[in-house]
Formats: structure tokens, sequence, C-alpha cells
């Protein structure tokens, strides 16, 4: 049974890693037989082309189809990669104010008949841009990382975005780091939901592979083994999906040192 | 705790009649209901406010965290029509409102500047529409003041845009920083004209203006070329209805759109479209070539998937109806298909 989502990806605070997750997402849900489009929201200052390695192929952008100069589809670019996604590029070169929350309500409205699930990548803050963002959206993800100043400006977001009448809001902690946890040197998981109090999707720990495959234009759920930011990435798509799944053990790699030396001396 | 928003932060809890008792009962149930640690729970049917003052509560009691449990209605969606073609999507897209593509032009004519604002539907500047005028002004300025001589006059063209006098006085002082002097506003509209009298500028108005009017028509002749001398940043687009040449690099994110030829004289690696009226005769030339993407007329490539071993000046043209790039020093021979 086909539900159409629209979910924006969000923070309030910039670089947390909203377009990493939204690339991410996307192309998950796409191999997971979804078909899914991408919108880039970040006006100005676009990104999510760059993540998925498709910027040479854009052609038109969201603001040339509301100018009448192409339509919908033209503006669509396909990933060769994965043939269930798609990437609505925005302008480059335009601010954010060149879009209105309506216009942009009528393009996604439009996309949510075509895909499974449209996800919007917010820029960061919360002027023009990020209402355009959530304009449209029935459910958001709040991507912060465990520090205080991005946990503030989540907390912001959360209360913009039920001022909005988006409810169903789910929490991504991204760039964890387990070992400056348990040395009580970073913000735990717990810690960040007693502030937020939305529910977990999922926790990303920190992993230069993310920074690896932005640099390639590879989403991380695209490689052949996934690391642990890419394990939970593909947890949170099954989560969104409806599927139960436990988080992960993030501390992991300690456990498993102790494990092996138990097995050294035994 | 939460978010502190809904009550100030000394208030007793339990001196409050209402929703926080309600709360405290919720959260009482879902504690003595909660299973052990490690566990997971699943979370309310809808993330609404209470439910999240519930979930609130919740965390406080507990030491575990919560994690997200899908469920059908959190969607609270009718929507479960299948999917249609995108294709056959026809958005019903209202152009009236959406901004011109025409930019700033400084042309000379008769040892003076003119200044010629872009022609639109929408008299009045929206706000972005004027900082995107300001930020091309200034990097027209900036990019081409070798050639602009100090206390040279300009004639501001206004057409029939509607400017106040704030507006004025704004692109005096960039034109000023370039040590050019504003002299003379051009308007078919009543308003600005005011505006300029009262900002002592000399008015002509309603003088027949035609030959300004750069009508995106064919067969128009191209204006001159627009000579640059800048790095083109990513998010820059600067658009010309003739040639444009760079003294400079074109970085990627930053686009040339040219009705004419383009010529990089650097390293050209963002997007350029030459010929952007439809001539498909059209050339790009760089002395460094490693675009994200060409356009020449309609047409579209994107660069090679392996760079060449070293770079050396090339030009890229359209032939046998795609685009073809070629090394410059070996271009003049090839035999280009003329129509
Ligand atoms: N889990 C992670 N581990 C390591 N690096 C990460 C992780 N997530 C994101 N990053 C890095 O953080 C940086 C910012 O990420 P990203 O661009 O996704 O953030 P953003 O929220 O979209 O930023 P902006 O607000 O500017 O749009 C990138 O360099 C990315 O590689
Ligand atoms: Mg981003």
């Amino acid at each position: 049974m086909a539900m159409n989502r629209i979910i924006v990806v969000t923070s309030g605070k910039g670089g947390v890693g909203k377009t990493t997750c939204t690339a991410n997402l996307g192309m998950a849900l796409a191999k997971a037989g979804k078909r899914v489009v991408v919108i880039d929201a970040d006006f100005g200052l676009r990104n999510l082309d760059l993540l998925l390695g498709l910027e040479n192929r854009i052609v038109y952008t969201a603001l040339d189809v509301l100018a009448g100069e192409c339509r919908l589809d033209q503006a669509l670019v396909k990933d060769k990669r994965q043939p269930n996604l798609a990437l609505l590029p925005a302008a480059q070169n335009r601010s954010k104010e060149s879009i209105t929350p309506e216009q942009m309500k009528k393009l996604v409205r439009a996309l949510s008949k075509a895909y499974n699930f449209v996800l919007i990548d917010s820029p960061a803050g919360i002027e023009m841009g990020f209402r355009n963002a959530i304009s449209a959206a029935r459910e958001a993800i709040i991507v912060t990382t465990p520090e205080i100043s991005a946990v503030r400006d989540a907390d912001r977001v959360i209360g913009l975005l039920e001022a909005n009448d988006v409810k169903a809001m789910r929490l991504i902690i991204n760039r964890l780091k387990p070992a400056m946890v348990e040395a009580e040197q970073m913000m735990s998981v717990k810690d960040v939901q007693d502030i937020l109090a939305v529910p977990l999707l999922g926790v990303i720990p920190d992993d230069e592979q993310v920074v690896v495959s932005t640099n390639n234009g590879e989403p991380l759920i695209l490689g052949k083994e996934l690391t642990k930011a890419g394990i939970a990435i593909s947890n949170i798509t099954r989560r969104l999906q409806g599927e139960k799944v436990p988080l992960m053990d993030l501390s992991a790699p300690k456990e498993s040192f102790f494990k092996k030396l138990r097995q050294l001396f035994t | 705790m939460g978010n502190g928003n809904d009550q100030p932060i000394n208030s007793n809890s339990s001196d409050n009649p209402g929703d926080i008792e309600r709360d405290r009962v919720e959260a009482n149930t879902s504690a003595s209901a909660s299973p052990p640690r490690k566990s997971v729970k699943a979370s309310p049917k809808n993330a609404s406010k209470s439910s999240r003052a519930a979930l609130s509560a919740r965390l406080k009691r507990s030491k575990d965290v919560e994690l997200f449990v899908f469920d059908e209605t959190d969607q609270g969606d009718e929507n479960t029509s299948p999917l249609v073609d995108v294709s056959t999507i026809d958005l019903d897209v209202d152009t009236a409102d959406s901004q011109p593509k025409q930019q700033i032009t400084l042309k000379s004519e008769q040892g003076r500047l003119l200044l010629l604002l872009p022609s639109s539907s929408t008299t009045s500047f929206a706000p972005s529409e004027w900082e995107e005028l300001c930020q091309q002004l200034t990097l027209r300025l900036n990019s081409g003041d070798r050639f602009l001589q100090p206390n040279t006059t300009v004639h501001l063209i206004a057409r029939d845009r509607l400017l106040d006098g704030r507006q004025l006085q704004e692109i005096d002082e960039l034109l000023s920083a370039a040590q050019l002097h504003m002299k003379r506003v051009y308007t078919q509209r009543r308003q600005t004209a005011v505006a300029a009298v009262t900002a002592g500028y000399s008015v002509e108005q309603n003088t027949k203006l035609d030959h300004f009017n750069q009508s995106p028509d064919a067969g128009e002749a191209l204006d001159a070329p627009l000579y640059l001398q800048a790095t083109v940043r990513s998010g820059t687009e600067i658009r010309h209805p003739g040639s444009i040449v760079v003294l400079g690099d074109l970085n990627p994110g930053g686009s040339l759109v040219a009705a004419g030829d383009i010529f990089v004289w650097g390293r050209l690696r963002g997007v350029a479209h030459a010929g952007s009226e439809g001539n498909a005769d059209c050339r790009i030339m760089a002395l460094q070539m490693e675009p994200t993407q060409l356009r020449i007329a309609d047409k579209v490539a994107r660069a090679p998937e392996k760079p060449p071993a070293h770079y050396q000046p090339e030009v890229a043209y359209i032939s046998q109806g795609s685009i073809r790039i070629a090394i410059a020093a070996d271009f003049a021979q090839l035999p280009v298909d003329t129509p």
C-alpha cells in the first residue's frame, strides 16, 4: 500500500549532517525498492548534488520549473546507479528568497504523487530557506550532533515545527564518539533525548568514511562493506519503513577487543 | 525539563493542576510498565506536543533512551493512491512572479557609460532581486575596473522599473566607489523621475529608448563582448547577450551564459553555456578545460570521465550534432562543418 511520505531533514545549526543524511537515506530507501525523490531546498548553497555525485548532470533547477522554462520531469536528475532515485536540484545562483513557501508546496505536492518518499534537505537556520523546506512536510527528521549548541538549535527548530503543524518528528544523533561519551566528554544519546524529547530514529557514529564518500560523490550506503555509520543509516532506513530494529551497540569495538583477549587466554 | 517553554522555571509542578497532573499519571503508568534496561519501547501513536511531554516524563523516570517505532497512524495520511508517472505531471506555474534572467549591463556610448537595469514583468524590485542586482553591479565594476576611466559620466537606464531615492543612492554609491559619476536617469516612470529629481539627478522621462531594449528575439545582433578580470566563483552566474571573455578561472558551481562565444583565459571548471540564444556555431575556449558541464545552443555535455594526463588549451564546438572538444592548436586544421 503506497503511503506517500514527505519528510524534511532539518537541524537549525549548520554542518551537523543534514545533507549527508538526506543523500544516504534517499539512496538507501531507493535501494530498498522505494521510489524516492530528494529535494535540495538549500538555494544558493546547494550540496546534495555533490554528495550524490550528480553535479554534472544538472541542466534545470527547481527555479526553472517554477519559471515555466522546463517541465517538472526535465528538472529531475535520475541516478544512474539507482534508477529509483531522483534529485530535484536547487538553484545555485539565487538566494533563498527567490522561492516562496507556496511555490515549494506546489513542487512537493506534485512530486509526492509520483514518489513514495519525498525527502527535503533543509538549509541551516530558521529563516526563509527553512520555512520553504518545512512548508510542505508532513514529517520531520531532526538531525543534531551531541553538542549543546546543536541541541539548543534543534530544540528551537522542534518548537517551530510544532508551531507549523509538522507533528511527526524523529531524531537522528549524528557524529557520536562513543569513547568520548564514555569519558563523559560528550553528551550521551540519553542526554540529548532528555532535552529534545523526540523519538529517536537512530544514532550515527562519527566516521572518517563519511568524508571520503562525500568527496567521491558516492553515498556511504553504496559501499560494498558498510562501516558502522553505514549500518546505522541502513538501520534508520529500516525503522523509517516500519521495521523494529534495535539500536546498535556503538561501544562494540572495546568489548570485542576484550572478547578477543579472552579468547587468546582460553 | 522538556523544552522549558511551557512554564516558568521555578514553578513547582506538584502545585500545578490540570495538564501536568495528567502527564504525571501517564508517565507513572508507562514507568511502571517499563521493561528493564537496554530494552527499547514503542513511542506513542502521534508525536504531538502532549505525547512529547509524556515522552519527556518517561525519559525522566528511565535510564533508557526511547527508540521510534513506526506506526501506520504516524503518518495520519489518507493518501494511498498509486504512483503516477512524473512526466505526466503538469505543474501549473505562475510565471509572472518569477525573476528575470537578464542581468545588469554596462555599455559605453560616446564617451559615457550607460547602466541598463534588466527589464521585467514586475516593475518594482523584490528585495532579493535588488540585492542580486547590486552584487552583479559590484562584480562588473570590480572585474572591469582596468578599463573604467575615472570620472566617467554614467547614465542610468531604468526603463519602466520603479526606483526610490534609497535605491538610486545605493547605485550611486557603488558607482562612486569605482570613481564613476551618475548624472542622468532615463525612466518611463513618474515615480522614479520624481525620486531622481529629488536626489539631484537630471531626468529624461518618456524618451524613446527602443534601442536599449535588448529583447531576446532571434536575429538580433549580439552585444559587444563582456570582458571580466575575475574568478567566477561558485554561486555566481554571468549572463551576457554577446560573447564573454574571462581573464581568470571559472570555478565549480559558477556559470557563464553567453549568447556568443565563451573564452576563459584560465581554468574552466564550472558550467559554460555558449550560444545560449540558439547559435550552434558558438564555441567555448579555455586554457584548461575541466568543465562540470558544457552547453552550446541546446546541446549539453559532461566532461570525459578520465581527465587528460596534462591540460592544454582546448576548444569545444558542435560537430555532427554533438559537442566535441579539440586541442586549440589543432582546431584551426579541423574540418568544422559549417551550415
Ligand atoms: N557521521 C559523520 N562522521 C564524520 N563526518 C561527518 C558525519 N556526518 C557528517 N559529517 C561531515 O560533516 C560535514 C557537514 O555535513 P553536511 O554537509 O551533511 O551537513 P549539513 O547539516 O547539511 O550542513 P549545512 O547546514 O551547511 O547544510 C561534512 O564534511 C560531512 O562529511
Ligand atoms: Mg546541507
